[in-house]
């Protein structure tokens, strides 16, 4: 049962990077991407309609976690105190920043939400990513199961470790890179004319970015977090997971160059979403059973078992999970189809004749 | 204010969920439930209601003016008196029955009696243990809470101080304010919706300037009711059962608290600036400049 609701925690989470991963993206890419008023307008149209959608992952994710994993919520939302409210604030600018930016318009105003836009969207990707860094490499755990990390300490993997180490900044910056990618293939999807081929251009580049990372991050994990290393050791079939995060690279590049541009674009979006799903369900198949590892003593893990609510609970709430999941499900899917196809400027609006949201 | 129910305790004090059913079905969530979106709804009212009174006194957007008057005042009237009966009357019950030196400190009742009175007006000196100035209404609180006008109601006196909300001042007043602003909305909507129904809410220039300063009230008696549920359920975190200060996290030191606190009291100034800013940029707008920019644009006329 624990095992069950680990996988559903996982899955959510898979949901919100892909989702949320996306409109993060286009913000960190909409100052570059997109040059005139009527460009940026179009670029946030993109996801005005379901950006906070796709933030509800996070806090259904949250929710669940406090649910179904309580010890682990507790011990993590202390330990991570600072990180979290420091999230918070972001994803609050980022919020005010793309609701408030059509109320007034001003040479002053547009331009200060659409910089706190792209800002607060760069900082939270690379918040996000040391997020996962943190998990991986483990944190202090007492035996009590709490602990408390500073913002940073001497960035060093020693037995004093901060939020922010290198190894954490390198995981953050690869999270940075993924999702830029992300956007850029969204927008190649989601728009036309010069910011989609400014966005195919940008993906090419970030490609590159993401597949250093990717190999120098992979290295540094399995020698970071030695159960890594001995999940796969212990089951080969794993390797599945990172197969398809390298599928989804090979993907990307191929969909992406320019003979290719006029077809590939969704194909292209998709092998993001490959590549992200991969490189998510490795992380998650190599810690488990663990959920959060202890630095120093492994005894003080938080394992499925350790942090599990009562049987009854993760029983009923199965059942409720799979209705909620389900409403919220055909939600999107009627959301994501109703705003499907390109969103157009006034200009190209005119062009081509064709009606936009 | 809560009442924990639907669980068991494991042997080191741990909470399990024992019964889905007992949770969502829990008396005390029900009716605080519709209490709030009560709240909730009656702000929108006195909104709407004094906005159309702005305009209406203004004498610009008239027509959208009366709509915003006329569905602010008719909803208004009927979430003003549901939000005190039943919904508010039987919160008070409920605290009197399950946490009655929750209620005695709301009261500011610091010695229990028959036929206890009620406090209007006053202020709670806890080191002497009474009220300075009282206007009081004899007999009123035993019936509003037990509906008999000599039932003894308990007091601070008849509980262990270490029981005892720790923010009596805050919690009295914060109640009192909450049901004195309840009290007023009432008479005020009232008042409104006897003249539209005899048509003259429109020209009565009297009642329109009432609305229109009403407009932060709602606010208030929202976060002072907020305020009354959260200190009122002290010392506890979970009502019965865990102590707020067996709830604190261990390692967050109180420096790293400051921080954070210091860092959303400075986000909200900023939100609130801007709040109040963008709010007042779009009333003065108007929807009549609103409707005549989609019409140009072709897009569908807004409802009237």
């Amino acid at each position: 049962m624990s095992a069950i609701w680990f996988c559903l925690v996982a899955l959510m989470l898979a949901a919100y990077v892909l989702l949320d991963g996306f409109d993060l993206g286009v913000g960190i890419l909409h100052l570059g991407v997109a040059r005139t008023d009527a460009e940026r307008r179009a670029v946030i149209s993109t996801i005005g309609p379901v950006w906070d959608a796709n933030e509800v992952w996070l806090l259904a994710a949250g929710g669940t976690l406090y649910f179904a994993f309580p010890a682990l919520y507790a011990s993590g939302f202390s330990g991570f105190y600072l990180p979290l409210m420091m999230v918070l604030w972001l994803l609050m600018l980022r919020g005010i920043s793309l609701e408030f930016r059509s109320h007034v318009s001003g040479p002053v105003w547009t331009p200060l939400c659409d910089t706190v836009f792209c800002g607060s969207s760069a900082l939270l990707a690379i918040f996000f990513g040391a997020a996962l860094g943190n998990v991986v490499r483990g944190v202090p755990l007492d035996a009590s199961g709490s602990f408390f990390e500073p913002l940073w300490t001497n960035f060093r993997l020693g037995s004093d470790v901060g939020i922010l180490d290198w190894y954490t900044i390198l995981v953050g910056l690869t999270a940075y890179f993924a999702l830029a990618q992300h956007g850029s293939l969204w927008l190649t999807l989601k728009t036309a004319g010069a910011t989609a081929e400014r966005a195919r251009r940008l993906s090419r580049i970030s490609w590159v970015f993401v597949v250093v990372l990717t190999v120098l991050i992979t290295y540094c994990s399995f020698q970071v977090q030695p159960h890594i290393r001995a999940s796969f050791a212990a089951h080969p079939w794993g390797l599945a997971f990172p197969a398809l995060a390298l599928a989804g690279l090979a993907g990307m590049r191929r969909w992406t160059s320019p003979k290719l541009a006029s077809v590939g674009e969704f194909r292209a979006f998709l092998s993001s979403c490959a590549y992200l799903v991969g490189m998510l369900t490795s992380v998650t198949f190599g810690l488990f059973p663990l959920v959060l590892p202890a630095r120093g003593n492994p005894a003080f893990s938080l394992t499925i078992e350790n942090a599990k609510a009562g049987d009854y609970g993760l029983k009923v709430g199965l059942i409720w999970w799979v209705i909620g999941i389900a409403l919220a499900s055909a939600y999107f899917i009627f959301v994501y189809r109703y705003f499907a196809g390109k969103t157009l400027t006034a200009d190209q609006e005119q062009d081509s004749g064709r009606e936009s949201y | 204010m809560q009442r924990p129910v639907g669980y068991s305790a494991g042997p080191q004090g741990q909470l399990f969920l024992a019964s889905l059913w007992g949770l969502l079905l829990n008396r005390w969530a029900l009716w605080q439930f519709a209490h709030t979106m009560l709240g909730a709804t009656q702000t929108a009212c006195f909104v709407m209601a004094s906005i159309g009174a702005f305009y209406l006194l203004g004498g610009r957007d008239v027509a959208y003016g009366r709509t915003f008057l006329r569905i602010g005042v008719v909803v208004g009237v009927l979430a003003a008196v549901l939000q005190i009966f039943p919904t508010g009357d039987e919160q008070g019950r409920m605290v009197a029955r399950d946490q009655p030196v929750t209620l005695a400190a709301m009261e500011g009742l610091f010695q229990g009696e028959r036929g206890a009175p009620i406090v209007i007006l006053g202020q709670p000196d806890v080191e002497r243990q009474r009220i300075d100035n009282p206007l009081i209404v004899p007999n009123a609180l035993s019936f509003l809470t037990y509906r008999a006008w000599t039932a003894e109601v308990r007091g601070l006196n008849q509980f262990p101080q270490s029981d005892w909300p720790d923010r009596i001042p805050l919690l009295y007043f914060s109640y009192h304010i909450m049901v004195g602003l309840g009290t007023i909305f009432i008479v005020i909507m009232l008042l409104a919706a006897w003249q539209l129904w005899r048509g003259r809410l429109y020209s009565s220039r009297a009642v329109l300037w009432l609305l229109l300063l009403s407009l932060p009230f709602p606010y208030i008696a929202n976060t002072a009711g907020w305020i009354t549920a959260e200190v009122g359920r002290q010392p506890w975190l979970i009502y019965g059962l865990q102590r707020t200060a067996a709830g604190v996290s261990p390692l967050v030191s109180a420096g790293n608290v400051w921080f954070t606190f210091l860092g959303f009291a400075g986000m909200y100034v900023v939100l609130g600036i801007l709040f109040l800013f963008l709010v007042a940029h779009e009333i003065d707008r108007g929807p009549e400049s609103l409707a005549a920019h989609s019409a140009n644009r072709g897009l569908a006329e807004p409802l009237r």
